[in-house]
């Protein structure tokens, strides 16, 4: 242990010493600190007043504005995120650098000729870079938190700053209601039951009555997504967990369409929110007479106290004039499944943040591992593409599978793009467990298990494997070793 | 386990060979090598360049693998880590990390042999003392001038106070007084029974230092064997007189005729440039001139001259009786060495160097033969501060009693 903490804190010397450590540091600085302020210096009609209008009460309809907390929400995602690109190409750079350079320029053979295990001193540099990356995600972390309080503060009117406290400085539940596909085949059972009962299944070939469930399926369809003038349409969250406290907000979010109306043309509904409608022991019903725009997304806040004890929230919405219930109108009303689900806060914000740098940490972790297995047997500028090419791929993942995913009369490319990055995904950990960038964009909360299944993924898997075959690969290199041409 | 007899290091019908990048085979460095390397013995390896010296040394420290035939260091492998806590390598270049300074760079090192945190600070404060290099401590190794790196490359392999120290080209690039202190060196630590592989094109050193050569070209060995028997110009006689008359001269080659032989040269003997070279630097030092370079300490490290070092105790009691002012109790608790050091010959070689000029080297040998042990001195009185100080000057006492 005492060799491989020599060969990690003389790493730790070296990357610290490093020109481009300093430039990237220089740039990290004002990335995290500075970028984001920019939206801020150009964007003047976010003021206080502004932003109060915005922060409503429970029940209106939150209309999307620039607000205060918006800008700072905006802050913690590009900080973040940008601190996150430029540490992994620092960790790649330097990573390559102190393992290739060193046998490039020979300064390996004094320490190998040391009573030091070749496999120790791998995982001794391995250490030593993911020091480094500690810490400076700490200093990350610290100096991201201390801004983002210092903008807190800043916000004086109390209502955004409940709002600020609710949406940005918590970490959120986010849940979609009951899915879909567990509804639509009961309410098509339900249709077919009832032409069963009216004789109007009767003589039909076998082919006519599965053409006759196609039917029944796209009318459930469009009888869970669409409401009639005077209709009624109900969604049921289960299994939410607790809200943080008595003053969380939940927010209820959905996109409503017409189908013919301009988008943004104003609408009227009612929704009515209870803990279960079914009950003598309902509790309040919570009722919004809704003002909203057709295909916008749109919220309602609700208090933490209509999530029942059980974890169960029903919302029915009454496609009529709350204003004036007899007046007669022919808009159907559409709200798209996945346009529609609840968030709330459930954890604080500070060990939700720390999850977060934590992620941050495991992507190090991976990537350290990555560039000495590349260095240990490739040049520097080779090492530093195939990582940078790993890294590239898995940060955007899901782009490349959508983008090459087969379709009618796909080419060649498509084809040969589909079965590449199909068979990386099988090989990579999954990064969508490590974006951090969707997380804060909603200020999600990031479970233990998220972060211990990430944990497996990547430093368990992946960088025990990394690091195994670099060390095997260094132990059996001849490293005087030379080519003749 | 090996035997006090076996030779530390082995390599039989050793052969390597560099291939190009499509893993033909281009060229051989070395070619069935045999060659031992006996315990307390200075071997030095000599050949021009490119005749397998470093490939050699390479393959012995386990850097490069043979292509053919096996080497044993120790009774051991050479890629076994265990051996290595007993080797000393300078490399042909100093490859030190640039961007630590001398200290963090011997600290590193001393790390890396597991040493305790009280004797790799002695180790590196007696090293760094040893190579000159103390002023320029905390300065980075990449600002350091090559001579100056070759002396922290030195000073590094000797951290562990090795059984086997490599030296692969030790005094290139060091100007004459690095050169002849690196002899020294490598004179004392044979003397003390250590075993040195010494490689050079350079034969003056390997002639100055080594008892055995082994001479290598087109990785092939040519010769080895003692200096002395190889050198040996058998069949003739020099005679070295105070200077004679043309006369004298002429009597001497009649009765040399006598004998049915002739006399082929008579000449002037000239002193060597490195010991003109040693003393106009020796004076410098003795005038207190400045220089921003390394100095000549002409220490040798006290561990490296097999003296005990200092516990942390031991340093804690030294430097209360100093500070108490109590000479007399930094006195009765000397610093022990617990064998008794070799005395250093930078003052010896001044001497003989001052005498050359005047003609009587010898008489100053004999002079210090014969002149009677000193008395155990009375204890010195004590420095007012440093430990460093109190260290040095009761070593110094030391080794004084010990001539």
């Amino acid at each position: 242990m005492r060799r491989i903490w020599a060969v990690t804190r003389q790493t730790f010397i070296e990357i610290l010493r490093m020109r481009r450590t300093t430039l990237f540091i220089f740039i990290l600085a004002a990335v995290v600190l500075g970028v984001p302020q920019l939206p801020r210096l150009f964007n003047k009609d976010v003021k206080p007043q502004t932003a109060a209008l915005s922060a409503g009460k429970p029940g209106a309809v939150q209309a999307p504005q620039a607000a205060q907390r918006h800008h700072v929400q905006t802050f913690l995602v590009y900080s973040v995120g940008l601190a996150g690109i430029i540490l992994s190409l620092l960790t790649i750079l330097a990573g390559c650098k102190i393992i290739c350079e060193e046998q490039a320029r020979r300064y390996v053979f004094t320490p190998l000729t040391k009573p030091v295990p070749r496999w120790q001193y791998v995982i001794g540099r391995w250490a030593g870079l993911v020091l480094f990356q500690m810490l400076m995600i700490a200093a990350v972390g610290l100096a991201v938190y201390g801004t983002a309080q210092v903008l807190r503060l800043n916000v004086k009117d109390r209502a955004e700053r409940l709002q600020l406290d609710n949406q940005v400085f918590a970490g959120r539940y986010r849940s979609a209601p009951n899915s879909l596909d567990e509804d639509l085949p009961k309410v098509a059972a339900k249709i077919m039951q009832q032409r069963e009962q009216n004789e109007r299944l009767k003589d039909l070939s076998p082919e006519q009555i599965a053409a006759s469930w196609d039917n029944a399926r796209l009318l459930a369809r469009e009888a869970l997504e669409n409401v009639a003038p005077f209709g009624r349409l109900g969604w049921r969250f289960t299994e939410l967990p607790k809200p943080l406290n008595d003053n969380a907000l939940v927010e209820f979010h959905f996109t409503a369409g017409t189908g013919k109306a301009a988008a943004g043309t104003g609408l009227k509904g009612i929704f009515l929110f209870s803990r279960d409608p079914n009950s003598e022991d309902a509790g309040a019903y919570f009722r919004s007479d809704a003002t909203f725009l057709t295909d916008r997304d749109s919220s309602i806040l609700l208090p933490a106290h209509m999530v029942g004890s059980d974890g169960r929230l029903f919302v029915e919405f009454l496609n009529e004039n709350p204003g004036d219930p007899a007046a007669t109108f022919d808009t159907t009303l559409m709200f798209p499944p996945e346009e529609l689900y609840i968030i709330y806060p459930v954890a604080p914000f500070e060990p939700n943040f720390l999850r977060l740098l934590l992620m941050m940490l495991i992507l190090q972790v991976f990537l350290a591992s990555t560039t000495l297995l590349a260095g240990t047997w490739l040049s520097f500028p080779v090492a530093t593409l195939m990582c940078l090419t790993i890294y590239a791929i898995g940060a955007m993942q899901r782009f490349l599978v959508e983008a090459t995913a087969i379709r009618y009369k796909s080419g060649f490319w498509v084809y040969l793009g589909h079965y590449i990055y199909g068979g990386l995904q099988h090989i990579m950990p999954n990064f969508e467990l490590i974006d951090t960038s969707t997380v804060l964009m909603d200020s999600l909360v990031v479970p233990w298990t998220r972060l211990a299944v990430a944990g497996v993924a990547f430093v368990g898997v992946w960088t025990v494997l990394a690091l195994t075959v670099a060390a095997f690969v260094f132990t059996k290199r001849e490293l005087a070793s030379v080519i003749v041409e | 386990m090996i035997q006090p007899s076996e030779p530390y290091v082995q390599t039989f019908k050793v052969t390597k060979v560099f291939r190009d990048f499509w893993r033909r085979e281009k060229v051989a460095a070395v070619r069935e090598l045999d060659l031992e390397v006996r315990p307390n013995e200075v071997l030095g390896l000599l050949g021009p360049n490119g005749s397998g010296k470093s490939t050699t040394i390479k393959m012995i420290l386990g850097l490069l693998y043979p292509t053919r035939g096996f080497i044993r260091v120790f009774g051991k492998r050479p890629t076994d880590v265990s051996i290595k806590a007993r080797i000393g390598f300078l490399p042909e270049e100093s490859y030190l990390y640039p961007f630590l300074n001398a200290w963090e760079t011997l600290d590193y090192y001393g790390r890396l042999f597991k040493q305790p945190r009280i004797q790799r600070r002695q180790r590196v404060e007696m090293l760094l003392d040893m190579v000159g290099l103390t002023q320029v401590a905390y300065r980075r190794v990449g600002e350091y001038s090559k001579g100056m790196q070759r002396r922290i490359g030195l000073a590094q392999a000797l951290i562990n106070d090795p059984d086997l120290l490599i030296l692969d080209e030790p005094t290139s690039g060091l100007d004459p007084l690095g050169t002849r202190q690196v002899k020294d060196l490598i004179q004392q630590l044979g003397r003390r029974g250590k075993t040195i592989v010494l490689s050079s094109h350079l034969l003056s050193d390997v002639e100055d230092v080594c008892q055995r050569v082994a001479i290598l070209y087109g990785g092939r060995l040519r010769a080895c064997g003692e200096v002395n028997d190889l050198l040996s110009q058998h069949g003739l006689t020099q005679i070295i007189a105070e200077d004679l008359s043309p006369a004298a001269l002429d009597k001497i080659r009649a009765i040399a005729a006598g004998e049915g032989k002739s006399v082929l040269d008579i000449s002037a003997p000239r002193q060597k440039l490195e010991s003109l070279f040693l003393q106009i630097v020796a004076d410098a030092q003795r005038e207190r001139i400045a220089t921003g370079g390394a100095v000549d300490t002409g220490r040798l490290a006290p561990f490296l001259r097999g003296e005990g070092e200092l516990e942390g105790p031991q340093v804690v009691e030294q430097l209360l009786a100093a500070t108490n002012g109590d000479g007399a109790a930094a006195a009765a608790q000397p610093v022990a060495p617990v064998r008794p050091p070799v005395p250093l010959d930078a003052e010896l070689l001044s001497e003989l160097t001052d005498a050359a000029e005047h003609g009587d080297g010898r008489k100053v040998l004999e002079d210090r033969k014969a002149a009677p042990t000193k008395p155990a001195k009375p204890a010195p009185a004590p420095a007012p501060a440093a430990d460093r100080r109190i260290i040095d000057s009761l070593m110094k006492d030391d080794q004084a009693d010990h001539a």
